[in-house]
């Protein structure tokens, strides 16, 4: 019996726990790690499930769908790289499972071929925050500072859905007197809020009425590759015109990290980068521990686009969505990583492994440098001085700081053809990002059940033009016009998370 | 399927597991007989009344029963030789929770009633109704807004 | 063991003869010293031991190295840990030898009873428990007291005060307070060890403890099995350990700092429960209101030392995702199924992602089915529940 330390990459929380291995070193179990500052020894569904992620099929060396030995594959894909022009290059990392270390050899790969088209999920909202207000995309808060907000407004977010581990702050923090206030479509299911502003899904604009609500708060939202850019400036505005802070949870582990050590390189958006496979201006794609189809929205859609580059090299602990791959490199899993990564709470944390594989199969492509190299420049890039790395401090802090935005103007829904009349709301969770689904139905109101004609134990079809998906369904106090999905379905959003949608009873 | 009753128009759901060889046959009597039997009941008919998971009772009430019945043959007749021992037991674990749980006491009951007892069918369905009637609604009824 | 039984008694004070052992365990490291020579002498085939990482933080090792148990000595008051489960994994293949607080002997012998176990491979050599504290409201402790939670070297609990040492740069600073003065500030125990009555394990094979023991480092020693005396007669027949009978007065103190410690459990559970002065209609809304924040991640159930269902069980399967209950089925079933099984550890509230007050959920059901079956779970591994099995009658009987 082994009991390791580790974190789970399941939301850019990063909660600690034990994984323990039987002395056959074939089960793994997850024991709850009590000493964890950040989850008190609690996890989540997805962090109590831990080990089932990690029981996948793992990923095999290939190079043209023939299983190699790793050094050739690696060979491959350094050849095939040099033979690309830098500007038909692109580098993807959502950065869920990759290390501080991981991601400074990652761009400097990407540097080595010149490429400027590197993407961690969240370029789209460059143009949108000033550069006074990056921290804010950057870092987030300790949780210390929910613990004592004396007002919370929740922004469009469930915590008990999106971030489990928040859930609990903010019902300690409403025991220390503090008032939850909740912008959303629909009211908490678990009644978490003192006061809700209901939004209707077309008069989003609204909420600035209510601007006075946010004064002296603490804003938590939520920014995900999915997240409105108008819904971000929304909340930007919010924040610099009145005295509130801003607080945002990302659905990746490592976030934190790639944004900080991802800022004086060349970027470009993921949808922007996707667009340019599509018309073949993007020929070659290195994916580092993203399975894109499985992450994505329309995992489908993104499987069909990568098909037409010329060269999609994957570095992975586990398959993926893809079967198109021309190169395949197996790195190790999460857990056994060497290396940190940083949390939103700005805590430093050590993974608890001792492998660098996934570091130097990036390293034996690009530079060849050593672990202990890599973890100095990223110890020095994230400006953590020589001190040891302690969980319990905050490392990498945020100073707030004033600064102005546009009044913003949410631009109204496209789309809406004939009997799209339902407005369909992603859920995100951490189930969500890594391509598994925990859920099997959506929520619909007790009024659009009766509507639609529908029955316990029947399904529900939710159509947005040629895209559609039969699933269970729920009841749930929700506005008649709102289908509320945890499930991933195969509907991409148009807009942000909010699509209009028919919704009619599957025959 | 649930739907929303205005208040005046409430009556009692009252859900009753019967065995299918004492309480079942003892309800049929009641109609037979033609006993005076309130609607407010629904009768699931399960073969014997050690049948009956204490889970079910709690779905029972989660749907919205207001008053669950739980009927079988008296002790000593049972056509498996001792089930219903069980269901005496399980009754005794059902009785502390319903009662800490908080809700009232009237909403849970256990009788044995045998094929020919179409009038303690009767009765005790009356008796229970007007009992459920006077304490109200089960508070684990969900009621949906319009 | 004839001239120990001679003495016609089965209280001891033992210690380990080991200079190194001694100075390390807590008690003169008779604990230690009796799991290697067990393991010598091939009593067991493993020692389950918990293994200190810091002040704050150990880990479970499963181990058959008379070092790792060496180096495991010492008790450890923040880990609120329960070793039930990894005995039900491992006592099939192998024989265990383990230290045990009362909760976990309680554990093991309801997971026994539910032959998940067999308490033939499993010698439980039982630890006196005024409580354990959760790591982070140690750090708090720490703080309160002045010092830098991070440079604590030391912790002890003795008397009814909590010691701590730090080492700052060098220099070592002690500092104390009194248990009480600390819950009342609201610092302190774990809710289910402030309220749990059950000190002394008299359900283990030997009861280990400081109290009645007139020595820093001297055990007071409980043989309470013919398993306990079969360890007891190997630890010191094969020179681990020294002994001396127990004095009549130790045995007083032992009674009476238990007595005192009951007392003072049980006026902290009459003060603790929430739902005592509320009304029927009140105390559902409690648990309606307590329970709707559960977000079904099924860890409560997963580190429940009673539960003996693993994947098939009825709380998760009866619960459907898709219904909307005023109370899941999930929790429901659970808190019925712990009913008459419930030994009030804590482990479920300590896991909660949400914080539910499971502890007190759970007791409040299941001490009054417990009070009302006359039966107390965990203590006795040949008494099962009194509605437990059904005998099979085939008269009538008078009702």
């Amino acid at each position: 019996m082994k009991t390791n330390s580790s974190i789970c990459h399941g939301c850019s929380i990063g909660c600690g726990l034990y994984l323990v291995e039987s002395e056959e070193g074939e089960k793994r179990k997850v024991l709850h790690r009590t000493t964890s500052p950040m989850n008190e020894g609690k996890l989540c569904r997805f962090g109590t499930d831990l080990h089932t992620y990690y029981e996948r099929e793992t990923m095999i060396n290939s190079v043209d769908g023939k299983e190699v030995k790793q050094d050739e594959a690696i060979k491959a894909a350094k050849e095939s790289l040099k033979g690309m022009k830098p500007e038909e290059l692109a580098f993807i990392a959502l950065p869920g499972t990759i290390t501080n270390e991981e991601i400074v050899s990652f761009l400097s790969l990407a540097a080595e071929f010149g490429c400027e088209n590197v993407s961690f999920g969240f370029e789209r909202f460059f143009g949108v925050v000033p550069e006074e207000a990056a921290y804010i995309i950057e870092k987030g808060l300790p949780f210390s500072e929910v613990d004592g907000a004396s007002k919370i407004i929740l922004f469009f977010l469930d915590p008990f859905v999106h971030y489990p581990l928040l859930a609990r702050r903010i019902l300690k923090a409403k025991k220390n007197g503090a008032k939850v206030i909740e912008v959303s479509f629909a009211k908490n299911e678990r009644g978490i809020a003192d006061e809700t502003v209901l939004v209707v899904p077309t008069e989003v604009e609204r909420i600035k009425e209510k601007k006075e609500l946010f004064e002296d708060s603490l804003i938590i939202g939520e920014l995900t590759p999915y997240t409105n850019p108008q819904l971000l400036s929304f909340m930007l505005w919010l924040n610099a015109s009145t005295a509130s802070r801003l607080f945002l949870l990302k659905p990746f582990l490592n976030s934190t990290g790639a944004f900080l050590l991802g800022k004086d390189s060349g970027r470009k958006d993921l949808f922007e980068i996707l667009e340019g496979v599509e018309k073949g201006e993007i020929k070659a794609l290195y994916l580092l521990e993203t399975d894109l189809a499985g992450a994505m929205l329309g995992g489908e859609g993104v499987a069909e686009t990568t098909s037409k580059l010329d060269l999609l090299i994957e570095q992975n602990a586990f398959r993926t969505h893809f079967d198109t791959a021309g190169i395949t490199i197996c790195s190790e899993p999460f857990f056994m990583k060497k290396g940190t990564v940083v949390n939103v709470e700005g805590r430093v944390l050590e993974i608890g492994g001792e492998s660098e594989k996934g570091l130097q199969i990036m390293e034996s492509i690009g530079k060849g440098r050593k672990y202990e190299e890599v973890h100095e420049e990223a110890k020095k890039r994230l400006g953590l001085g020589d001190s040891e790395i302690n969980e319990f401090e905050i490392a990498v802090k945020r100073e707030e700081r004033k600064f102005e935005v546009a009044e913003p103007k949410i631009e109204k829904e496209e789309g809406g053809g004939a009997g799209e009349e339902y407005f369909l709301w992603y859920k995100t969770n951490p189930f969500f990002w890594n391509g598994i689904r925990a859920k099997n139905f959506v929520e619909i109101s007790p009024v659009a059940m009766k509507e639609l004609g529908l029955f316990r134990g029947d399904e529900v079809e939710i159509a947005q033009g040629e895209q559609k998906e039969r699933i269970g369904f729920k009841i749930s106090d929700l506005p008649q016009n709102l289908v509320l999905s945890e499930a991933k379905l195969a509907i991409k959003p148009l807009q942000g998370l909010l699509t209009r949608v028919e919704t009619r009873r599957a025959e | 399927m649930r739907k929303r009753l205005a208040e005046e128009e409430w009556e009692p759901k009252i859900l009753a597991f019967c065995c299918n060889w004492c309480s079942y046959a003892g309800a049929d009597a009641a109609g037979l007989e033609r006993r005076q039997v309130p609607p407010t009941i629904r009768v699931i008919r399960v073969m014997c009344s050690g049948r009956i998971d204490p889970a079910f009772v709690l779905m029972g009430l989660l749907e919205g029963a207001d008053a669950v019945l739980v009927t079988g043959c008296h002790i000593g007749d049972c056509h498996y030789v001792n089930a219903n021992y069980k269901t005496r037991n399980r009754y005794e674990f059902l009785k502390e929770f319903v009662d800490e749980l908080g809700l009232e006491p009237e909403r849970l009951w256990l009788s044995w009633i045998s094929a020919s007892e179409g009038s303690l069918f009767a009765e005790m369905v009356r008796d229970v109704t007007e009992k459920i009637k006077k304490i109200g609604p089960s508070p684990l009824r969900r009621e949906w807004k319009k | 063991m004839e001239e120990v039984k001679a003495k016609m008694s089965r209280y001891y004070l033992a210690w380990a003869k080991d200079d190194a052992i001694r100075k390390k365990g807590a008690n003169g490291g008779f604990v230690t010293a009796t799991l290697v020579s067990a393991l010598e002498a091939d009593f067991i085939d493993v020692a389950l031991v918990v293994k200190k990482k810091s002040v704050y933080e150990g880990i479970p090792v499963l181990t058959n190295d008379p070092e790792e148990i060496k180096e495991s000595s010492g008790s450890l008051h923040c880990v609120p840990l329960n070793l039930t489960k990894y005995v039900v994994e491992y006592a099939a293949k192998k024989r265990i030898g383990l230290p045990t607080k009362p909760c976990d002997a309680r554990g093991i012998i309801e997971q026994a009873k539910r032959r998940q176990a067999s308490l033939e491979n499993v010698y439980m050599i039982g630890l006196n428990c005024g409580a354990t504290l959760h790591p982070l409201r140690m750090r708090e402790i720490a703080a309160y007291y002045g010092l830098d939670p991070d440079s604590v070297v030391r912790e002890e609990i003795k008397e009814g005060k909590i010691f701590l040492v730090s080492d700052e740069e060098g220099k070592e600073k002690e500092k104390w307070m009194k248990i009480d003065e600390l819950e009342e500030k609201g610092y302190g125990r774990r809710d289910a060890c402030k309220s749990c009555v059950t000190k002394i394990p008299t359900m283990a094979d030997l009861a280990c403890g400081n109290w009645g023991s007139n020595d820093e480092k001297k055990t007071f020693v409980d043989v309470l099995t013919d398993k306990g005396e079969t360890l007891f007669k190997n630890a010191v027949d094969s020179g681990y350990v020294a002994i001396e009978e127990a004095p009549g007065k130790g045995i007083e103190t032992r009674q009476r700092i238990d007595a005192g410690m009951q007392k003072r459990a049980a006026s902290w559970k009459e003060k603790m429960d929430a739902l005592k002065a509320l009304s029927r209609s009140e105390r559902f809304e409690f648990y309606v209101d307590a329970l709707k924040n559960c977000i079904h991640c099924g860890a409560c159930k997963e580190v429940c030392p009673v539960c003996a269902c693993e994947e098939d069980a009825k709380c998760t399967g009866l619960y459907d995702e898709r219904d909307s209950y005023a109370i899941s089925m999930y929790n429901l079933v659970r808190i019925f199924h712990l009913m008459d099984s419930c030994i009030h550890c804590g482990q479920c509230e300590d896991v909660c992602p949400v914080d539910i007050p499971l502890t007190l959920i759970q007791r409040r059901f299941s001490e009054r089915m417990q009070r009302h079956l006359g039966y107390t779970p965990g203590m006795d591994v040949t008494k099962k529940p009194p509605l437990y099995e059904t005998e099979l009658r085939w008269s009538a009987e008078a009702e």
